[in-house]
């Protein structure tokens, strides 16, 4: 009945659904820029269809030198509904591959600020993630995990009772010169419960959610 | 640069895009109610053919509803003789989110015989935006509509001490409200059904992650703590396996933050949102509503 109460109510859930995709997981080189934007989002049911919440960042990376990398997005859609979210970060390149035959790790730490212009709430959630990925010509091909925290404590003062939001997530990367495209799927909050919620969202089992996000990088 | 910064606050400043009509589903669009004929999906589909409700004892009506001077035109069914409201108990019931009072129906006509055949007056309306009323759904544009059919009520006749209030999901909100307020007419006892705690749990239950209401809607519906200045009777039944407002979450909290003189739970084993009567039975269910009327 009142299933479809919150369809959209949640269809800018950011804790399940801001998850940006990792557009970046092999770190710029010195000095190079790149302007990055995602489009994708948790996979819900809305109106009978499978969809994905179509949650829109746009972002600027800089490599400060060939391992480390810093980078800012901006949620668009999150700032349609009056958000102001920012996500800074550093991707960090771990095990940089030498030649195509070795794997690349990266690691990489953000914050989610957000502050609405509505009541003037303001929240902020760290993020720590780390990559594993592999190149041969063109593709790369990457898996990692990653966690969003909960930083509002007691417990008692939040419905929520989670600590973390973990993820788990792949993807692909076509790589040219100047243009990187990405697709990207990922298992959200895999050890949360998805069931008695305003919102269908979909995943295998009772817990987590599937999500699918694409990426598009421009280098400079 | 400079533009750049003017165009991202032009942004900030005037984006207007909220969620809050999403918590109103009036979905099916209809151009006449239907009642007994109605073909579409409704609650209590199985209800037995004892619970008839002859047509001299249905009233369609409407009603000028005004919020602070946004007036609509709303409509009402009132179950019952209304020439007889004066000495009548009467049960008001505000419907879900969903759809409109064809979906309804069965739980009006369900009502109306608590206690007895055809013994309780029942009103329920749409609210504004739902079936053939005017207007755009708000929450306080619901407050208004609710309290719009007390005051019709009122001027019927009905007397202190004979009215109840039923709110389910969605209509728990200005069930709970307009049991605090006296809107001319003092609620005696409160019933809800499946009530869910506040916007924020919603929203927290659905992301996660301890995210304010504020960034998705302006809905301030706070049924936790509303609940905690009741101070009638107050019933709760609950279905075990509610899919959508889950029993322990959003209930359970409005049931424990009660601090009136008197409140009873149902938990209905099996029962999700929108099925409780027909699990928990049909006559179970009526004694249970009609045990907590009569006390």
């Amino acid at each position: 009945m009142n299933r479809t109460l919150g369809l959209l109510f949640v269809i800018l859930i950011l804790g399940f659904a801001s998850c940006s995709p990792v557009t970046l997981v092999k770190p710029l080189e010195k000095n190079q820029k790149a302007v990055t934007a995602s489009l994708g989002g948790p996979m819900i049911v809305y109106s009978d269809l499978p969809i994905p919440i179509p949650f829109c960042n746009a972002g600027f990376s800089y490599g400060i030198n060939s391992r480390v990398t810093a980078s800012a997005q901006l949620g668009l859609t999150s700032l349609a509904f009056g958000v102001f979210q920012l996500d800074p970060g550093i991707l960090y390149g771990i095990q940089m591959p030498e030649n195509n035959n070795q794997i690349g790790v990266s690691a990489f730490g953000k914050t989610h600020f957000m502050f609405d212009k509505w009541e003037g709430n303001f929240r902020w959630y760290p993020e720590l993630g780390i990559q594993t990925y592999k190149e041969w010509g063109k593709n790369l091909a990457y898996l990692g995990a990653s966690g969003w925290f909960e930083t509002r404590y007691p417990a008692e003062q939040r419905a929520a009772g989670n600590v973390w939001v973990p993820m788990l997530n792949f993807g692909y990367t076509r790589q040219n010169t100047k243009w990187n495209l990405t697709a990207e799927a990922k298992w959200i909050a895999p050890n949360i419960s998805k069931e008695d919620i305003v919102v269908d969202f979909i995943g295998p089992g009772t817990h987590g959610a599937l999500g699918l996000y694409f990426g598009l990088v421009r280098k400079f | 640069m400079k533009q750049l910064s003017i165009l991202f606050l032009i942004t900030v400043l005037t984006s207007c895009l909220r969620l809050d009509s999403n918590l109103f589903n009036p979905e099916e669009k209809i151009t006449a109610y239907q009642l007994d004929d109605y073909k579409g999906e409704r609650e209590c589909p199985d209800l037995p053919a004892q619970f008839h409700i002859p047509d001299s004892l249905i009233y369609l009506f409407q009603l000028e509803s005004d919020n602070n001077g946004d007036k609509a035109r709303i409509w009402c069914i009132y179950l019952g003789d209304k020439d007889r409201i004066s000495e009548d108990t009467v049960i008001l019931y505000c419907h879900g989110n969903k759809n409109h009072m064809d979906n309804y129906w069965n739980r009006a006509r369900l009502l109306a015989n608590v206690n007895g055949k055809n013994r309780y007056g029942v009103l329920m309306m749409d609210y504004r935006g739902f079936g053939l009323s005017d207007g755009t759904p708000t929450e306080n544009n619901m407050y208004a509509d609710v309290e719009t059919c007390i005051k019709w009520l009122k001027n019927n006749g009905i007397r202190d001490g004979n009215l109840m209030v039923y709110g389910y999901s969605l209509g728990s909100a200005p069930a709970i409200k307009l049991s605090v307020k006296n809107s001319g007419v003092p609620i005696s006892k409160l019933i809800l059904e499946a009530p869910y705690g506040n916007a924020q749990t919603m929203v927290e239950d659905a992301a996660k992650l301890s995210l304010p209401s504020s960034y998705y809607t302006n809905v301030k519906v706070n049924n936790a703590e509303e609940i905690k200045k009741v101070t009638v009777p107050f019933c709760w039944f609950h279905g075990a396996n509610d899919e959508f407002l889950s029993m322990p979450v959003h209930g359970k909290k409005v049931y424990d933050n009660y601090q009136g003189p008197y409140k009873e739970a149902h938990i209905v084993e099996g029962a999700i949102h929108n099925n409780l009567p027909s699990v928990m039975g049909y006559e179970e269910y009526l004694l249970n509503v009609g045990r907590f009327i009569r006390q």
